[in-house]
């Protein structure tokens, strides 16, 4: 009697559930959370050793013909204005510095602390990786986290918008391409998380299935 | 035993929402403001050269506020169109002619007032340093009897800007508020560099210079904009 008792109200809950379940519709959003200090070490440290692989290879020129250790040790502490061209200083570092900015929020930061996070990042490879082949500048030291977090911002609310509001093909990929930190498996945006048992298990064993939608 | 299952699988499904963490009191502290910038300046350049020029551009500020003062880290992009300035550098007479940037990194102090123009709008002063610099082109010249071009002038300059403004005071910052300033500015120019464009990313430093002449006599700045953060 007990059984069929919690069988009818469970019946009863998933039925309360299942027409909730039709008209929901899951959206990309961005869940905030506290981080550990070695979360934040893990997130920061993982960007810097990327911006030591990637320097080289966004940067060829510069880093064959301008870099070198000595350079290294006079540019250290150094920060000038540079005279680049707007190709790097208002485009190339702000774009870099959304990137960064959205790349703390899909890993759950809240927007201020990606900010700060963006900046910490920005700075530690502006002082201690470009300086390989040239001083700290202010522009970029500037511009990357706090222009680049303004433009951030932007393509968040573009791409979430674009994810959640349009049926198009299109829409989505661009969604995406304008913030590839959606793609990622650090991106727990859009995520369900199903819990299942194994029937023909005898050992009744449980998993949990995460379920990502791109 | 299956429907149990079944069941037990529907009931302890769930789907994970939407969530900001909770408002903290700390919220209000840092500020990250953007908007656009209009602006007139004299521009100066060596040989008693000089042009008035209408400017416009984007402003960025990052702050921080302690109670009614506000420590901000500022920036302005200025672009404009500038003729008949003169600039000797590294024995070659220069005329630069054209379209110019400017990048200005100021941090400044301000004061927010108890003073409302109207209602939850409070005038503030504002005060700070700024160091800058302008990039122009500059016209073909002959440099050991070679002609040259695409090449820039960049001036380097340091100086004082301060001014006054409103902004809207309100609980969150994510409701956006509002803000209009009124600033002055006063730069003396410390450095010249000209520059080769090589192509659209790259530049070849080609001399430098230090001097020591007014960048800007009075640049006026309007700037409007409202808090994203």
């Amino acid at each position: 009697m007990t059984k069929i008792i919690i069988l009818y109200c469970c019946f009863l809950f998933y039925s309360v559930i299942a027409h909730g379940l039709e008209e929901t519709e899951y959206r990309y959003t961005y869940i905030e959370r506290q981080h550990s200090k070695q979360e934040v070490a893990t997130h920061l440290g993982s960007i810097y050793l990327t911006s030591w692989a990637l320097y080289p290879l966004i940067m060829p020129h510069a880093f064959k013909e301008q870099g070198s250790w000595s350079n290294y040790r006079n540019n250290f502490a150094k920060i000038v204005f540079d005279q680049d061209q707007p190709f790097w200083n208002w485009l190339v570092h702000p774009l870099a510095g959304s990137q960064l900015f959205l790349f703390y929020r899909a890993n759950g930061y809240r927007k201020e602390n990606s900010l700060a996070m963006a900046f910490i990042s920005s700075a530690l490879f502006e002082l201690t990786v470009e300086i390989y082949s040239e001083p700290a500048s202010i522009q970029d030291l500037y511009q990357t986290p706090v222009l680049g977090s303004l433009i951030g911002l932007g393509i968040e609310n573009l791409s979430l918008y674009l994810l959640n509001n349009s049926n198009n093909i299109f829409a989505h990929i661009l969604g995406h391409a304008i913030n590839p930190s959606t793609l990622f498996w650090f991106y727990d945006g859009k995520i369900i998380v199903t819990p299942q048992i194994n029937p023909q298990d005898k050992n009744k064993s449980a998993a949990l299935f995460l379920t990502g939608e791109f | 035993m299956k429907m149990y299952s079944i069941i037990l699988l529907i009931f302890l499904s769930f789907n994970v929402r939407s969530e900001e963490a909770p408002i903290k009191k700390s919220d209000n502290k840092w500020a990250l403001r953007g908007g656009l910038t209009l602006a007139y300046a004299t521009l100066n350049a060596e040989a008693a050269t000089a042009d008035h020029i209408p400017s416009y551009g984007i402003n960025t500020q990052f702050s921080y506020l302690f109670k009614k003062v506000e420590i901000n880290l500022n920036a302005y992009i200025l672009l404009g169109h500038a003729s008949g300035l003169q600039y000797h550098i590294d024995n070659i007479n220069l005329f630069a002619e054209g379209d110019f940037r400017s990048f200005f990194f100021t941090p400044m102090i301000k004061y927010i007032t108890d003073l409302e123009l109207k209602k939850n709008w409070r005038l503030y002063l504002t005060l700070g340093a700024g160091w800058g610099i302008r990039s122009m082109k500059v016209l073909n010249f002959i440099d050991q009897g070679k002609e040259k071009n695409n090449h820039r002038i960049n001036v380097s300059s340091r100086g004082l800007i301060g001014g006054l403004g409103f902004q809207e005071i309100s609980p969150i910052h994510s409701m956006g508020p509002l803000f209009v300033e009124i600033l002055g500015a006063y730069f003396e120019a410390y450095q010249l560099t000209l520059v080769e464009n090589l192509n659209f990313n790259q530049v070849s430093k080609r001399a430098r210079e230090d001097k020591h002449f007014h960048a800007f006599d009075g640049l006026l700045m309007i700037n409007f904009g409202l808090t994203f953060l």
